[in-house]
């Protein structure tokens, strides 16, 4: 859900984005501009970086040793006031991947001078999420979001407007387009945080027009945030849960991959409804998920089998049912998840196995993409010896295909693969989250 | 020494040959006097049950096997020998030579009771060194394909540890430029081993671990696997994981290369991932297993014959469905309930 909605009654017809005329030449001309100025600023920068680049493979030759020690202090280089995150364009993967983003890590001696800086470019509840994005300490789609979400509404508390401006609403949309997009140099943004971002974006065209002073709308909007995590995340993955209890009769057998948030609470709670489930874990090495699944359901008492991933053919024969979680949805059925569905989906297909995926409606997006190549995100986990004579990789995401999945379970039912696009033009007539209640204002 | 470690199977089938030889030349072998070669050949069988480790141990009755049939070869009448290929060919005109020159010696010793001597010393000395020549050289042979079968700036993926698949790189290397893509099973640390192994010798790899192979297997020409045991109906037996890589590479329609020896041929057959398997230790899999929490590892992997587009041996070129020709020459029918 990452385009516009339709306007609204009472305004003025314009005519779209797309096919106005005028405005696209002003635009036209306004774009021609900043690009030649970047492509000057561009051609002195790469200028510099061919340079450095020279530079550093001339110290790699000469003293290969040495260098590794010169290297790490020559990254580190000096912050400007306003630059938080630093690119390093010396780690760019010069292969067939050299179009994805490559994040930095952060270790102990980056993060105390990203924290000294001025606190009103960047809150500190988001570097603290943003840096737990990159230790691992929060995966999982629904969690990331729901961590922006309350580290957005610490935000709003201690927002404070600037004296130039009146309206709430403007500013703080600026901060938030900032927001993200310095967050985007930490790892890339969930589909479900883009969702929530449209939703609040919509919520403060709403306050736009109403006259609350500052307190009353950012009570408000907190307000908005909690409805949006409680109608969108906890009561839809009750629905789920309700919807696929019905599936999957007692006594099967099923095979879940990774760790998924709804995956789990459906498990636990069939179990508490007594029925017994025979499960398989497909564990994750790299990442760890599967065995943190298996762990939280050890200590709710549920046993299950672990089993790795290459190993899985010899079991694929005496499992019923396939279950998956989901990072998103795209428009055209491809499912977006974690690396290796997209294996276990084929091998599911080949044995003529249901791959079922749980997926809420707030992850589902606009964008559609046929390989797992085109887009993704680097996973750089650990830490290669700059000697090593081969390039590691490692991915974080995988696109299934809309033919390997047979049912998706969202909250407002079981619905094919293919028929994500409905879902979406129907949710778009309710603002993502059926009508928005406009505040009240005593006048 | 590292490749020995590495080559597990070569390695068990070149010391259970030598101790063969060992137990004939220290004559501790129980072999009644006089002994024909019938008695030889059923005291072979008995020591490769003796050397067998465990029922899913192929490699050292597969050697016993090739021995057995070098010595029926060489001990034989009819001189006779189909032509098939060039190198083949030169093998047989040696054997004939040796056989000839048996043929010689036992029609001028006839008088002397040296028959048991002379049956040991000319038929099954030889052949013990043929056998050991060809699970040495088997490399050797295999890489004499190697150039054919590959265009430029190809992009090849391989799976763990495999020193054939190692040599038949190196050899190919010399004539085209590829890229390799390195998989990396989740349990042994082989993969990484294998990357830096290729990477000393200037080859563009690239190390993923396992998970990732759907997303790989896109921009992939061609896969090439090592193998553990070649059945008779064309399917294989390898590192689990083989299978899920085989399946991606037919949706994706990648052909499959196997490269092996010849000693791994094994006249049995399978029918899906349970006949010949093992669960492995848990702990191996997951140094927390508990009961409660039990992990699940095997050891092998079949790949039916329908995923295999060509097995490249020493003895030759084969498709799935035309191996079979492999084993009756290979091995002989008598011997298959070693």
């Amino acid at each position: 859900m990452s385009e516009k909605p339709n306007p609204k009654k009472g305004e003025p017809w314009k005519p779209k984005e797309k096919f106005d005329k005028k405005a696209n030449k002003e635009k036209l001309k306004q774009e021609q501009d900043q690009a030649e100025t970047k492509q000057e600023s561009n051609k002195t920068a790469q200028q510099q970086q061919q340079q450095q680049q020279q530079q550093q493979q001339q110290q790699q030759q000469q003293q290969s040793k040495q260098s590794i020690e010169q290297q790490p202090p020559q990254q580190l280089q000096p912050i400007n006031d306003k630059q938080i995150v630093q690119t390093d364009t010396s780690n760019k993967r010069k292969d067939f991947l050299s179009h994805l983003p490559i994040f930095q890590d952060y270790n102990s001696v980056s993060i105390k001078t990203v924290k000294q800086i001025d606190p009103q470019t960047l809150h500190h509840s988001f570097i603290e999420l943003c840096i737990q994005y990159q230790n691992g300490q929060c995966i999982g789609s629904t969690h990331r979001c729901v961590e922006f979400l309350n580290a957005l509404k610490q935000f709003i508390k201690d927002y404070k407007l600037p004296k130039q401006s009146n309206y709430f609403a403007m500013a703080f949309l600026t901060e938030l387009k900032n927001i993200f997009n310095l967050m985007e140099n930490f790892r890339t943004v969930n589909e479900g945080m883009s969702t929530s971002y449209l939703f609040i974006s919509e919520c403060l065209m709403i306050l736009r027009k109403t006259k609350l002073d500052e307190n009353e709308s950012k009570i408000w909007l907190c307000n908005q945030i909690d409805q949006f995590i409680q109608s969108k995340i906890i009561s839809a993955s009750e629905l789920i849960i309700k919807n696929a209890t019905q599936l999957i009769q007692e006594g099967t057998t099923i095979l879940v991959y990774a760790r998924s948030y709804l995956i789990e609470n459906f498990i636990i709670n069939y179990f508490k409804q007594g029925k017994q489930l025979t499960i398989f874990v497909v564990d994750n090495p790299q990442f760890g998920e599967g065995s943190q699944l298996v762990n939280r359901l050890l200590q709710q008492g549920i046993s299950c089998y672990q089993i790795l991933l290459s190993h899985v053919s010899y079991i694929l024969s005496k499992v019923d049912k396939i279950l998956v979680g989901a990072s998103s949805m795209l428009c055209n059925g491809a499912l977006v998840s974690r690396v290796g569905t997209a294996l276990l989906a084929c091998l599911a297909s080949t044995h003529k196995i249901p791959f079922l995926v749980f997926c809420e409606s707030y992850k589902f997006s606009e964008k559609s993409q046929i390989d797992s190549l085109s887009w993704n995100e680097i996973a750089q986990l650990e830490y290669g010896n700059e000697n090593q004579q081969y390039t590691s990789l490692s991915l974080r995401y995988d696109i299934t295909q809309s033919n390997y999945i047979n049912m998706i379970v969202t909250e407002v039912g079981l619905i094919p693969a293919t028929s994500v696009k409905a879902v979406i033009g129907e949710f778009k007539k309710y603002n993502y989250v059926d009508a928005i209640e406009v505040p009240r204002v005593d006048q | 020494m590292s490749t020995l470690k590495a080559q597990p199977r070569l390695y068990s089938s070149r010391e259970s040959i030598l101790t063969l030889k060992a137990h004939l030349s220290g004559k501790q072998a129980k072999i009644p006097k006089n002994p024909t070669m019938e008695d030889y050949i059923t005291y072979i069988k008995k020591l490769s049950n003796r050397l067998k480790q465990g029922p899913l141990d192929f490699w050292i009755p597969n050697v016993f096997r090739r021995l057995i049939q070098v010595i029926r070869l060489m001990s034989s009448e009819d001189g006779f020998f189909p032509i098939k290929d060039k190198e083949k060919n030169f093998k047989e005109l040696g054997l004939t030579i040796l056989r000839k020159s048996i043929r010689s010696k036992t029609t001028v010793e006839t008088g002397s009771e040296t028959g048991s001597n002379a049956i040991q010393q000319d038929v099954i000395l030889p052949s013990i060194e043929q056998v050991l020549e060809e699970l040495e050289a088997h490399s050797d042979d295999i890489n004499t394909f190697a150039s054919t079968h590959f265009f430029t700036n190809e992009v090849l993926l391989v799976y763990e540890y495999s020193t054939t698949v190692l040599n038949f790189l190196l050899s190919a290397k010399k004539t085209r430029n590829f890229e390799i893509i390195v998989l990396e099973s989740e349990t042994e640390n082989l993969g990484k081993q294998f990357a830096t192994d290729l990477g000393k010798h200037n080859l563009n790899v690239t190390l993923t671990p396992f998970t990732n192979a759907y997303a790989i297997m896109q921009r992939v020409n061609k896969t090439l696997l090592g193998v553990d045991a070649i059945l008779k109906n064309g399917g294989l037996l390898m590192h689990p994981g083989t299978y899920a890589i085989c399946v991606l590479a037919k949706q994706f329609a990648v052909p499959v290369i196997v490269l092996s020896g010849a000693h791994k041929l094994t006249p049995k057959y399978a029918f899906d991932q349970t006949t010949f398997n093992q669960l492995v230790s848990p702990l191996k899999i997951n140094p927390n297993s508990t009961i409660d929490q039990m992990s699940i590892g095997i050891t092998f992997d079949y790949v039916p014959p329908e995923y295999i587009s060509l097995y490249i041996t020493n003895q030759g070129q084969y498709t799935p469905q035309s191996i079979y020709q492999l084993f009756s020459d290979f091995y002989n029918v008598k011997d298959e309930d070693i």
